[in-house]
């Protein structure tokens, strides 16, 4: 595959569901393995918040543990700027990938036509 | 060209661009953070305490610019750093300020206050000395020199430019006529020569003019060469004279025409590069307007005359003209109506730049107990490019031959501006390619977010804390901003590789992203003026 290929392939994985925006915090022991992959410890207290957000007919839904909320006001508060901005980032991102993904299909169409590829 | 030379060929450019001087070091030494010692004995601690100390005085200077960009600190220290030790000691564009600093203090403004001082010969104490009444002594010196008050004095010197035209326009031109002695000085002349430095100086001074007069009696109206010598020798120690010297060797060394010492003598290496801007400037201007060597210099029973009211009004002032921003732009319109041979050409004689640069260890140095720097700036130098752009397409191997200080100037300024745009373009693939994740840590402390391209966010957190949470949210703020940058970055280099279909037109494809790079900066600059995104200073 081509690396041109290879991009258009992951963009169209990374952007599956862009009208469901989720916004997830979570606080426990972390782990890093081998390859620098860094996960919760499955065994550790896992606090946190979660907030799923319908782009398209608005519904919010927000999770929060007591002790998160209590302990945690500052990641409370980041966790909420998160989600202020997912419709902003959502917005730029698609302006820009349109863009990229045009040129990209220009490249593509450019280089079936001229037999380089 | 196949898509993956496309990207790959575009990894290998940035490989092969050249490597950055030791540029922060030559600055902190110019700002007194480091002692004048050869660049190379200091340790790495002691060039980290040195930034420390200078990010410190920048913090407490409150520089609108800065505050602006504290937060890049956070990814990445070293541009920032050299962006403000350059801007610091820029006197293109440099620093204005809206009052002096307080007595005693010896804080960044000092600094700026002194070097700019020194270098103009009016200071010989350290740079970060306080700023006291020597200090004031100095400025009250400027301030005569400029006949306005200290504060104004030295913002003038904020603009090398600037400050020469003010004193053309406002001193009289005879100011500008200078006598220097030096056993270097070669004493034969021939008469023809006398009279083409003497025609020149008729047309430029008063009739009435005291020094005209002096002069016709003192070295045209002798007989047998019987020159009166105590005339030149008062003129020679006339002080608002030996600041326009100094002021002129200044320009030269921002041009990269001189790179002997700054210390307002003048022997060959000044000569020399008096005569090299008489070579730049016959690239530069029409026939008729060329500054001519006999009309400029003159040799005199071991002094030299130059005019340098000539000199600076002709090849330092008139002929710049535009902006130096539009130089890239004017190399891209050139290189698209040139034919293929002279593209191939063009790409070669850069490519030839580009490994003389790599080869040449341009590093500030001490010789003979003289600290040679060299300027950064680029203002000025892209300015006078864009005056003969186009012989930069046909003739750029002959004027690397002829003026390799300067060309080299525009390229270097010409590869940074590549090396960041390929960059930016690196930060935008690698965020469509994967999960963009943004790590703070703070001992056992850990706050990481990981992104994706439809803004769905998994934060991960162990024993979290105010700081941390507070670090990382202004890291994240600043990622995103930079995010942005990125992207359009990649949107528009990509486009332009829709037209790069050869080989051939890869030297209009590098132009381009400089174009855009610029293009796009300028917007960004633009945009976070307007938006007056709120900064906050990190300790890390």
């Amino acid at each position: 595959m081509s690396k041109i290929d290879d991009i258009l392939n992951r963009l169209s994985e990374g952007i599956k569901d862009i009208t469901v925006l989720n916004i997830n915090t979570v606080m426990g022991q972390l782990d890093i393995d081998e390859n620098g992959k860094i996960t919760l410890q499955a065994s550790s207290n896992i606090d946190g918040m979660t907030s799923k957000i319908d782009l398209i007919d608005g519904d919010i839904t927000t999770n929060i543990s007591t002790n998160f909320y209590e302990k945690y006001p500052e990641l409370v508060q980041f966790h909420q700027s998160r989600e202020a901005k997912g419709g902003d980032i959502i917005e730029a991102n698609m302006s820009a990938l349109t863009s990229i993904v045009g040129a990209l299909t220009g490249i593509n169409k450019l280089l079936d036509s001229s037999g380089d590829s | 060209m196949e898509d993956n030379q496309l990207i790959d060929r575009l990894e290998n450019e940035y490989q092969s661009l050249p490597d950055e001087t030791d540029e922060i070091v030559q600055h902190l030494i110019e700002l007194g953070y480091l002692p004048q010692l050869n660049p190379e004995v200091f340790t790495d601690i002691q060039i980290s305490v040195a930034e420390e100390a200078f990010i410190a005085d920048l913090k407490q200077a409150d520089f609108e610019d800065f505050k602006r960009d504290a937060l890049a600190l956070l990814f990445d220290r070293r541009s920032v750093l050299l962006k403000y030790s350059r801007k610091a000691t820029d006197i293109d564009e440099g620093y204005v300020f809206e009052n002096l600093p307080m007595p005693g203090s010896t804080g960044m403004i000092a600094r700026i206050i002194h070097y700019r001082l020194e270098l103009f010969g009016l200071w010989s104490l350290p740079i970060h000395a306080p700023y006291g009444k020597i200090t004031a002594r100095a400025l009250k010196q400027l301030a005569l020199y400029c006949e306005m008050d200290e504060l104004s004095a030295i913002n003038q010197t904020a603009d090398i430019e600037g400050i020469s035209r003010m004193l053309i326009e406002t001193r009289p031109n005879e100011d500008f006529i200078l006598t220097f002695s030096s056993a270097q000085i070669d004493k034969k002349y021939k008469r023809k020569e006398l009279n083409s430095f003497y025609g020149r100086l008729k047309n430029d001074l008063p009739t009435d003019s005291a020094f005209l007069k002096k002069f016709e009696k003192n070295v045209i109206d002798v007989k047998k060469r019987h020159f009166n010598s105590g005339f030149l020798s008062v003129e020679s120690q006339d002080d608002f004279k030996n600041f326009v010297i100094r002021l002129i060797q200044v320009h030269q060394w921002q041009e990269g025409l001189y790179d002997g010492n700054l210390d307002g003598k003048v022997g060959d290496v000044s000569i020399q590069s008096l005569r090299d801007a008489v070579e730049l400037d016959r690239e530069n201007t029409g026939k008729k307007e060329r500054l001519k060597e006999k009309e400029l210099l003159l040799f005199v029973d071991g002094y030299c005359l130059l005019n340098g009211y000539y000199f600076l009004r002709k090849y330092m002032l008139e002929s710049e003209e535009g902006s130096g921003t539009k130089l890239w732009e004017a190399i891209d319109e050139q290189l698209s109506r040139a034919d293929q041979e002279e593209r191939q050409t063009y790409l070669q004689n850069v490519e030839e730049i580009k490994k003389r640069l790599r080869a040449e260890t341009e590093k500030a140095k001490v010789v003979n107990g003289f600290f040679r720097r060299i300027y950064c700036g680029i203002k000025k130098v892209l300015k006078r490019a864009l005056n003969f752009v186009k012989k930069f397409i046909k003739d750029l191997g002959r004027l690397i031959k002829k003026a390799w200080g300067f060309i080299k100037r525009v390229f270097k300024a010409f590869f940074e501006d590549l090396k960041m745009g390929i960059k930016a373009f690196v930060e935008g693939v690698k965020f469509l390619f994967g999960r963009k994740e943004i790590i703070t840590t703070e001992g056992n402390s850990f706050l990481i977010s990981k992104f994706q391209l439809d803004a769905d966010c998994l934060n991960l957190c162990q024993d979290p804390n105010s700081v941390l949470v507070q670090n990382h949210s202004n890291k994240t703020r600043y990622q995103f901003a930079a995010m942005n940058f990125s992207l359009r970055m990649v949107v528009e280099i990509l486009n332009i590789f829709i037209k790069a279909v050869s080989v051939m037109l890869w030297p209009l494809l590098l132009i381009q992203i400089v174009k855009v790079f610029k293009r796009i900066s300028e917007e960004f600059k633009k945009l976070k003026s307007s938006v007056n995104l709120t900064t906050q200073t990190i300790v890390t």
